[in-house]
């Protein structure tokens, strides 16, 4: 019982992160992993105001 | 320590290689390829030199200052905004004549300048020499060369930045002009300053008009290149300052300056290139053949067919081991959930959800690899700038340029880039029939979906089923642009400007930063979106109005799936699980293949075995090679995924055209599906 519980529990906050994430990256404009470089989104400029 | 700050604009032509010296200088992995355009928004990054750190702008390429693209207006209105220090123009050594003419605008503004001579290593495989003691007199700047692929002249380049971030111009410039000959009262003076000087009557124009700017607008600075783009009859310019020079602009000037501007680039060119012929020599005989009217198009298919019997055979060789991989994981999971006591509920939605789910993608990452390993080839070769050119008559036919076609190639990776690419073309008009045919062409998240339907149905022709999609696909997009066409009362007259890079050995840098993108897009979309969705669609099959059941027929997914079956059964699709699949694959078109497994309970429907089973149970269902080939046409045509959905949304500004192009598409879907399934019915019958 106790293991069921542990791993559900991961499993839930796991989605929980992703979905979060999903979301914040939406409201700024990035709306999938971001993993194309050639993509001329916002997602990779890694300007000053990113760091 | 210093905490100094300068920043640095590459800009340069398309193509002349900005990003792979802005990567080579910031470690960034910016995409580069062999073909115009693919920056088309400005990108930053930093770097330290000694003690100081430099800003690293790469702007999008472009030939001149007169902005008529996006791209090119925004390098224009960054070049000429204050943030910028020194201007690093980056240019393309093998084909100087091309690149001087910004080089020659881009010295007017009078801000620093200094010249990258990039691709050195191309002109010396070429044999040519360039007179670096000369050169940099003629123009006035330094000019350093500089190999970005091979990272050669980097350091000198970037101290020569640093030591000339304080000079507009050179302190002495030689100039073609012979002196004598000139009756202008400054010829001196401006041979002295200028390293372009115009003939006397233009010079005497450009005074004048700087003349009375000074007079209306005191504060303008560099009075001489704001002088030559009103005489140049520049809008923007001219809206900015909008006095009346209706009295010295007599005639249209514009040609001139550029004719002038030409004049001087092939003295500068006759002056300080030696064994300028045997440029380009082997580029043009190659694309005798590959550019050929008539066996052009026959070559880029033959050439994606190589690419996709890559992907099946390779890909499928290396994919077994994945298969083993993820058979061999699913029983120690199992295992080690039952050892830890797991409950039964838990265990089924790790190895039927989770694992069945995210790991049956994970199978198709050699196809993925494979698939992306080729056209990055071909890309960094040089070949994909010939394909738009190739396609210009038939995009012209259609009432877009070949331009437009380039966006179109980029959508066999991606369709959310593509959509974004479409910013290439000038008008918004363009710009949006683009972005509604670009989700036609079959990006790589559909793979997975052809590979597993065809090898389950086409056997040893699941090749040939999953390449017609491509084809398809392009024809659709083409097809699909020839009706708004028709439709479409504004005629526009589409001329394809496109510089066709040379053809060069694919480097080895670029294309593993370009295939371990696309590979790492593929591992993160399938541990967040799949592996959600993976969850979601195991909860709604296992779900019903009782709680927990193991019958899916009574879940709430079977009752979703099954009020839209009627919609489907004319397009050989009425199964409610199918039905489910499509609509979970507008989160991720993977998601069709991870849904399958959950779907119709079977483990691993990727292995060998899991395949046999769903093969069993989906020909029981009367589901056959015609219903598998209506599922893959849907699948090409109907909505792109989320990401792509909102992208296109971005891009367009309105919901309503967002929604206009997934009702077109699904409508196109839905009919192309019935079409070719209704006719094989009829044929077969």
């Amino acid at each position: 019982m106790a293991a069921t519980i542990v791993i559900a529990g991961g499993i839930a906050a796991y989605c929980v992160w992703i979905l979060r994430k999903k979301y914040k990256d939406a409201k700024s404009g990035k709306f999938c992993s971001c993993g194309c470089q050639d993509c001329p989104s916002k997602c990779h400029e890694f300007s000053e105001k990113r760091k | 320590m210093s905490t100094k700050e300068l920043t640095i604009g590459f800009v340069g032509n398309p193509n002349c290689g900005k990003t792979t010296l802005f990567n080579a200088y910031t470690g960034a992995n910016l995409k580069v390829a062999n073909w115009p355009g693919v920056t088309v928004e400005k990108k930053e990054g930093a770097m330290r030199f000694h003690d100081d750190t430099y800003k690293l702008v790469d702007l999008p390429g472009t030939y001149s200052l007169t902005s008529y693209t996006m791209e090119e207006t925004v390098t224009r209105q960054y070049i000429l905004s204050e943030d910028v220090d020194v201007i690093v123009d980056v240019a393309d050594a093998s084909a100087l004549e091309r690149n001087l003419y910004l080089t020659l605008q881009l010295i007017e503004l009078g801000k620093p300048v200094v010249l990258a001579l990039n691709m050195m290593d191309i002109v010396q495989e070429r044999g040519m020499e360039i007179d670096l003691h000369r050169l940099p007199e003629m123009l006035g700047i330094p000019c350093v060369p500089v190999s970005a692929r091979r990272k050669t002249g980097l350091e000198i380049l970037i101290h020569t930045v640093a030591h000339h971030k304080d000079k507009a111009q050179g302190e002495k410039i030689i100039h073609h002009h012979d002196l004598e000959e000139s009756r202008h009262k400054d010829v001196e003076e401006h041979h002295k300053r200028y390293a372009m000087v115009y003939t006397d009557d233009v010079e005497d124009k450009i005074d004048e008009i700087a003349v009375r700017l000074k007079a209306a607008y005191p504060a303008v600075g560099n009075l001489r290149w704001h002088a030559i783009k009103i005489l140049e009859n520049d809008q923007e310019i001219k809206k900015k300052y909008p006095l009346d020079f209706s009295d010295i602009l007599d005639r249209d000037y514009e040609k001139e300056i550029i004719n002038q501007k030409f004049g001087f680039i092939e003295e500068v060119i006759a002056e300080c290139v030696v064994n300028r012929s045997r440029r380009m020599e082997s580029t043009d005989r190659t694309d005798r053949l590959m550019t050929h009217p008539v066996l052009g198009l026959p070559i880029f298919l033959l050439i994606m067919a190589g690419v996709f019997f890559l992907t099946f055979t390779v890909g499928d060789w290396l994919k077994g081991y994945f298969e083993i991989a993820l058979e061999w994981m699913t029983e120690a999971v199992t295992e080690g959930l039952v050892l830890a006591g797991a409950g039964e509920m838990l265990i089924s939605l790790i190895t039927d959800g989770i694992i069945a789910g995210v790991g049956g993608i994970l199978t198709f990452l050699p196809n993925i690899f494979i698939l992306f390993l080729a056209l990055a080839f071909l890309e960094d070769s040089g070949y994909m700038a010939r394909v738009a050119y190739v396609m210009d008559g038939i995009m012209g036919k259609i009432g877009l340029s070949g331009r437009a076609f380039l966006p179109m190639l980029l959508g066999f990776g991606c369709t959310v880039p593509a959509v974004m690419a479409s910013r290439v073309l000038e008008n918004r008009r363009d710009r949006m029939k683009t972005i509604l045919i670009t989700p036609f062409m079959s990006c790589s998240a559909r793979l997975p979906v052809y590979v597993l339907f065809s090898e389950l149905f086409f056997a040893d022709k699941a090749m040939l089923a999953a390449f017609s999609m491509y084809v398809l696909g392009l024809a659709m997009a083409i097809l699909s642009a020839y009706v708004i066409k028709l439709t479409d009362k504004q005629k526009n007259s589409n001329m394809l400007l496109i510089e066709l890079p040379e053809y060069k050995t694919p480097n080895a840098h670029t294309i593993r930063i370009y295939v371990w993108e696309k590979v790492k897009d593929y591992l993160s979309k399938a541990g967040t979106t799949i592996f959600v969705a993976s969850i979601v669609m195991w909860v709604i099959m296992n779900l019903g109005m009782h709680g927990f059941t193991t019958d899916m027929d009574q879940s709430f997914g079977a009752a979703i799936g099954k009020v839209l079956t009627p919609v489907f059964a004319p397009i050989g699709l009425g199964y409610w699980q199918i039905v489910l699949a499509l609509i979970s694959g507008v989160a991720a078109k993977e998601v069709v293949v991870s849904s399958c497994s959950v779907l119709f309970g079977i483990g691993n429907v990727t292995t060998s075995a899991g395949m046999g089973n769903l093969s069993a149970l989906l020909e029981s269902m009367g589901f056959g090679a015609l219903n598998a080939y209506a599922l893959m046409v849907f699948c090409l045509l109907y909505v792109p995924c989320m990401a792509a959905v909102a992208t296109i949304k971005k891009e367009t500004g309105s919901w309503k055209w967002t929604a206009a192009m997934a009702a077109f598409q699904i409508l196109t879907a839905w009919l192309a599906a019935f079409l070719i399934f209704q006719i094989g019915s009829g044929i077969m019958r």
